[in-house]
């Protein structure tokens, strides 16, 4: 925990240190924001019927995930797990991620943690508030809505960790995983609810999707947000996230003791 | 205290197979050859001692390094450092050691140096009062405050390699292993790094064993050393023995290396 703290404060001086890159960053999500903004608003002047909620409503989802994206984003210290895994594996620096009395996976999580607070806190909130001024992004319908978006919010980056940190396992088997990791990106784009909202798919789609962890990422805090669950779904999927953060944050550290042990024994 | 025992090494490595369908016979059946890269070595260094470990390269220097640091499970034989098995007792064998390779950094690449201590300090679980103590006492003998606020990836090799020396001292280890740490530094930074380690081993107690193909490093700065040749120990004992043994008291160094890697390799 306490390193996750110095992880924190370091993005933030980090922040300071590549001006121009978090401006950007600043200047990108508002952009993309506008962007995903206009194209729901023209859709939905095509026909109502093809978006399935009410404008606003619509716009906030497809807001917010453009927010929460941008929390996930590489940064200085922290490029996504599976990046940093490969990175380190290719050039031979992992032994001295090995040399440190800290876990790999407790390692990565404390850091990639400490840059996704950075991110909500400095890209998230100022584009958020910007956007409510702005864009007409609605806020949650209630507070317990609100509260129980920031705490799924919370699930979702561990879910996502988990799941980048398996993908760098991957990697200590195949050295390279520039190619999965293309098509990872891309179910996660289609599936997660990042793009499309899990409701426009046909049933059967959504049936698979439903069993995926995926959609735990971005739909169901999205969900949340703009109040298209009730107050009892929202305690159902909760739980059901933190089920999958559990289990994969688990898996990860089973396959990293197997991964270690092998790499220990065989030389690296 | 350091004590090994027969300790070996040896890596099963891929072997290229030849003839028709070489490569999906080397998919479904791969072959294996074995190399041992540390053949059965035993040497005991006493608390305090400061030992330089030098070998052509490919001879077992960093394997036997990364046994006893704890990433490397030995083949076989004994490894004890300040009483634990480096790679059973991991965790609280790593909080005891320091390691530096001159040829890669275990600083985080993108964030100052500073901020890579600071995390440091975390997962060693320094205290403030012995961590500003050191940052203040490093900073002055290895001149680390030109640089303390740039990040890694802006500093010259000499500066790279005290930054990493102070991180792995932060936590007042015991023992310290420096692979090659003055490998392509220019003379006088060599020479500060010399008075640093040399003052770090006495004024502070630190057990060091270094790796070096710099024979002006083992001359200043070591009393004894340990010759390793195709994974077996040629000599271990003083300098002046050294001399004694290969040429005389004032034959030059590099000349009797030079004799006893020649000799070696018609051995081996």
């Amino acid at each position: 925990m306490k390193i996750f703290a110095k992880c924190l404060h370091t993005e933030r001086r980090s922040a300071g240190l590549y001006r121009t890159d978090f401006l950007l960053k600043v200047l990108y999500s508002m952009i993309a924001m506008y962007g995903v903004r206009s194209l729901w608003t023209a859709l939905y002047a095509q026909d109502p019927a093809i978006v399935g909620r009410p404008l606003p409503s619509m716009i906030t989802y497809a807001m917010l995930a453009v927010a929460l994206d941008i929390i996930f984003y590489p940064s200085a210290l922290s490029t996504a797990p599976q990046n940093y895994i490969s990175q380190q594996v290719r050039t031979g620096r992992i032994d001295t991620d090995l040399l440190r009395p800290v876990d790999l996976q407790q390692q990565l999580l404390a850091r990639n943690g400490g840059a996704a607070a950075f991110g909500a806190l400095w890209l998230v909130m100022p584009a958020w508030l910007l956007s409510v001024l702005f864009l007409g992004m609605e806020l949650p319908p209630s507070l317990f809505h609100g509260a129980a978006f920031l705490f799924s919010g919370v699930l979702s980056f561990l879910i996502l960790f988990s799941l980048n940190f398996l993908l760098g396992m991957v990697c200590f088997v195949t050295t390279e995983i520039r190619q999965i990791t293309m098509a990872y990106s891309g179910i996660l784009t289609i599936l997660s609810g990042k793009l499309i909202p899990n409701w426009l798919y046909p049933e059967w789609m959504q049936a698979l999707i439903n069993v995926l962890p995926f959609r735990c990422i971005f739909e169901t805090p999205l969900s949340i947000y703009i109040g298209a669950v009730g107050n009892y779904e929202i305690l159902c999927s909760l739980v059901l996230q933190a089920a999958w953060a559990g289990i994969l944050l688990l898996l990860g550290k089973i396959m990293w003791l197997g991964v270690h042990r092998r790499l220990a024994v065989q030389g690296g | 205290m350091i004590t090994v025992k027969n300790l070996r090494k040896t890596y099963k490595i891929a072997k290229p197979q030849e003839g028709r369908f070489a490569t999906l016979k080397s998919l479904v059946r791969p072959r294996y050859e074995e190399r041992r890269a540390v053949d059965g070595i035993d040497f005991t260094i006493n608390d305090g001692e400061m030992v330089g470990y030098i070998g052509q390269n490919g001879a077992g220097k960093s394997t036997t390094i990364k046994m006893l640091s704890g990433i490397l499970v030995p083949t076989a034989g004994e490894v004890s450092v300040n009483g634990l098995t480096p790679h059973k007792d991991r965790r609280e064998h790593l909080r005891g050691i320091g390691v530096v390779f001159g040829q890669k950094t275990s600083l985080w690449w993108d964030v100052p140096v500073i901020d890579s201590l600071n995390i440091l300090k975390e997962m060693y679980r320094v205290d403030d009062a012995r961590f500003r103590k050191n940052l203040e006492m490093f900073t002055d003998l290895l001149d680390l405050g030109p640089f303390l606020e740039q990040p890694v990836r802006q500093l010259s090799l000499g500066q790279r390699v005290r930054a990493d020396l102070a991180a792995a001292l932060m936590h007042d280890p015991k023992t310290l292993f420096l692979d090659e740490p003055t490998i392509g530094v220019d003379v006088i930074a060599k020479e500060r790094l010399r008075e640093f380690i040399t003052e770090i081993n006495r004024e502070r107690g630190v057990t060091v064993l270094l790796t070096t193909h710099d024979v002006v490093d083992m001359e200043k700065m070591v009393k004894r050393v340990i010759v390793i040749n195709a994974g077996q120990i040629l000599y271990d004992g003083s300098m002046l023995g050294l001399r004694e043994r290969y040429g005389g008291e004032d034959a030059d160094i590099e000349d009797i290396v030079r004799e006893i890697y020649r000799e070696g390799g018609k051995t081996a």
